[in-house]
């Protein structure tokens, strides 16, 4: 069952002593499209952040596994390689990096450059990067697919870019590392209809056999082209209904309260939540 | 070369030194006049100390002047050092292979000789002081100390008393040198004081580019450079200025530089500061005609126990004119740099554009940088704006990096990298802007390790 999936067991996570994360469990396998959907600061960016590797997380309980493996004693950069990817809600501006210059260490880096070159006689600092020539070829194709002007190889990432540009630039990043398991979080926001469609079919063309995704969306609209199978409701720190893609349509429909009432009195909460949530109930 | 003609290991601060070098120098008479004037004024003029509102943060209690060699006129120098080497080590050091140009080289604050003078165009001054002293007399008596006299400071006097080996930059009116001007000062000798000045006249709509740098032979011998940077800029004049200060980390470096600008005149002046023990360097731009501009870039990198202090003025004297200053540090270890930097607005100039960024990036928790922005304004038409950061690495930028399979130690790299980038990108030559960044990268520890 473990053999090419990504596993989250009874993840619990806490953000400066405070529980998030409340035992989620996930199974994604290669090939599937998972959507996730829930209540803003019900925690799912916490979970993306978690799996990805962000030390402000502090888990307390569960694992995630790779492939069978653990992958929570790794690096961020070790579990990039390993081909966990995260599309970004708020991407970082880092000025003064070129996105070029910034791809080309990455592609390098999760493609293992130096490791392949290695046994080479005198492995050159060249060797460890992915050569210009290559590369170049290779990211003038993908930023032509993903609409992504030429001109923006050149500036700083993400300095000044707008919102949409930035979500252009997570899947631009995605389609050149290639990753097994890819999270988008809220990809959908702040694009407009144009570039929501170029987005998706960015990430469709990726899809397939090998490629596990998981859409962090509040909106039905990108799952009209990013089509899931499995559709699951996030609330309070863990996962509270799973369902097929129609789930997405009942959310979009009712909104989150139906899950709330009949949750609030059939899952089996800690007593001051189930406080809590009677209250926004009733 | 531990040999040493007798001259050197005279105390510089003796009257003998002074009358014995002044004895040896063939120069017209009002050079030596203004020599003994500097010469009066050095021994006048106190040391700076913790007490002067400018010297508060750098304390040179421990240089010991008596301790250096002035230029000695080396008698059988030629016997003791291998030219050839020295020749061969100042070309990788300062690879002269990779940037072309016409290169000038001062070892010791001696003449030492030109590569390519033969290219430069009629007119045009490219040469050692002590050449043109008859030769350009009354252009040298009309510039010459008169940006910064020798009264200026203890240091700006000491210099003006042994200035030798330095350059005289002149562009005749309507004149467009593209190929860059290359002065090189190496220091050889251990405890050698360097004295060399920088003279650059630019006439009515003439450009040039002009790249001074220092180096010294050897990693760990002592020096002293005194020095004094004077820069004209007649009507329409277009100078890039780059200086690349580079000694090794035990050499002492008191630099007093000063610019002219007339009437819609540009100068890019880009500071760089890799070298140096402590290090005082007080950069200031006099704009004095309407139109002028100048933009002020410096790129410091410092690390070890090294201390570079950074005095710049941007003197507005005209109306409608424009600065922009940015000076980004990166520090490292136990290194402290220190920026004091002022925007002068007189009541004269309105319309004034006036900018000024000082931004550092600290390594290391026992690093320090200090900035003290100011502004003096006296008209009320203008738009000033100043500010400083100190920070350190972005733990928020690493993470982002690392998420995209880089590991900690590169992704720092590259913020590092980056932030020096951002000055980078507004120098306006490929070239000079790619000889930085390796000469950085090479500073940095970064340029064998792979991405
Ligand atoms: N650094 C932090 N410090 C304190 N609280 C935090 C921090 N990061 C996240 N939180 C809190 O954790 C909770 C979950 O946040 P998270 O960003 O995961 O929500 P989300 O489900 O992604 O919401 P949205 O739909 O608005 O993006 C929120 O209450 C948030 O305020
Ligand atoms: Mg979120």
């Amino acid at each position: 069952m473990s053999k090419g999936t990504l596993e989250i067991i009874n993840l619990h996570a806490n953000v400066e002593g405070k529980p998030i994360l409340k035992g989620v469990n996930l199974v994604i396998k290669p090939g599937e499209i998972h959507a996730l959907m829930g209540p803003n600061g019900s925690g799912k960016s916490t979970l993306a952040y978690t799996i990805i590797g962000h030390p402000r997380y502090e888990i307390t309980q569960g694992e995630v596994l790779l492939d069978g493996k653990n992958i929570l004693e790794l690096k961020p950069n070790e579990r990039a390689v390993h081909g966990l990817f995260l599309a970004y809600q708020y991407p970082v501006a880092i000025p003064g990096i070129s996105v070029a210059n910034f791809l080309r260490s990455s592609v390098s880096a999760v493609r293992q450059y130096g490791k392949k070159t290695e046994d080479n006689s005198g492995a050159a600092e060249e060797n460890h990067l992915i050569p210009m020539r290559d590369f170049r070829k290779e990211l003038d194709e993908q930023m032509k697919m993903m609409g992504v002007e030429k001109s923006f190889a050149r500036r700083s990432l993400n300095d000044g870019f707008s919102g949409g540009e930035k979500k252009r630039m997570e899947i631009l990043q995605m389609s050149l590392l290639k990753p097994k398991y890819a999270i988008l979080d809220e990809t959908d926001s702040g694009l407009d209809i144009d570039a929501l469609r170029t987005v998706s079919e960015g990430v469709n063309r990726l899809s397939g056999p090998d490629l596990g995704v998981l859409v962090i969306t509040h909106y039905q609209r990108i799952l009209n082209y990013i089509k899931p199978q499995f559709v699951h409701i996030f609330m309070d720190g863990r996962i509270v209904e799973s369902g097929g893609a129609d789930l997405a349509l009942v959310l979009e429909d009712k909104g989150y309260e139906f899950i709330r009432q009949k949750y609030g009195l059939e899952i089996n909460l800690a007593a001051e939540d189930k406080i809590a949530l009677k209250e926004v109930v009733s | 070369m531990t040999v040493m003609p007798s001259i050197n290991s005279m105390n510089m601060m003796k009257e003998d030194t002074f009358h014995k070098f002044q004895s040896q120098q063939n120069e017209p008479v009002w050079m030596q006049a203004h020599r003994q004037t500097a010469w009066e004024a050095a021994n006048e003029l106190p040391l700076p100390n913790l007490k002067d509102e400018s010297w508060r943060r750098t304390d040179i209690r421990s240089l010991k002047l008596e301790e250096f060699q002035i230029p000695g006129n080396y008698e059988g120098f030629s016997k003791l050092v291998d030219f050839r080497k020295l020749e061969k080590e100042a070309k990788e050091r300062f690879e002269l292979g990779r940037s072309h140009g016409i290169f000038l080289m001062s070892r010791d604050s001696l003449p030492h000789g030109c590569v390519g003078c033969e290219k430069l165009p009629e007119g045009v001054v490219f040469d050692y002081l002590e050449n043109v002293y008859s030769r350009r007399s009354e252009l040298l008596q009309k510039y010459y100390s008169k940006a910064v006299p020798s009264n200026d400071s203890k240091f700006a006097a000491i210099h003006y008393a042994y200035q030798s080996g330095g350059v005289v930059v002149y562009i005749p009116d309507n004149t467009q040198v593209e190929i860059p001007l290359n002065f090189y000062t190496l220091i050889t000798q251990s405890g050698q004081a360097d004295f060399t000045h920088v003279l650059i006249i630019l006439g009515r709509m003439s450009e040039a580019s002009f790249i001074r740098r220092t180096g010294s032979l050897e990693p760990e011998t002592p020096g002293l450079h005194c020095g004094v940077v004077e820069i004209f800029l007649q009507e329409g004049a277009k100078l890039r200025y780059v200086d690349i200060q580079d000694w090794n980390q035990k050499t002492w470096h008191f630099s007093t530089q000063r610019a002219y600008l007339s009437k819609d005149s540009q100068l890019e002046w880009i500071a760089v500061g890799a070298g140096g023990k402590i290090a005082k360097t007080n950069s200031n731009t006099h704009l004095k005609e309407e139109g002028s501009r100048v933009d002020m870039l410096g790129l410091i990198c410092v690390n070890g126990e090294q201390h570079l202090d950074y005095h710049t003025l941007q003197d507005h004297d005209a109306p409608n004119a424009a600065s922009d200053l940015l000076y980004n540090c990166v520090l490292d270890d136990k290194a402290r740099t220190v920026f004091r930097g002022m925007i002068r607005v007189h009541p004269n100039a309105q319309k004034t554009d006036a900018y000024q960024k000082n931004n550092n990036l600290s390594l290391n928790s026992d690093a320090r940088a200090d900035s003290i922005p100011g502004l003096e304004i006296e008209a009320n038409d203008v738009r000033c704006t100043h500010g400083s950061t100190t920070s350190e690495i972005n733990a928020e930028e690493v993470f982002y990096l690392m998420s995209r399979g880089i590991s900690r130690e590169n992704a720092e790299n590259l913020i590092v990298e980056g932030f020096f980038e951002t000055v980078l990108q507004r120098i306006s030559s490929e070239p000079i802007k790619d000889t930085l960044r390796t000469l950085i990268l090479r500073k940095l520890g970064l340029e064998e390790k792979p991405l």
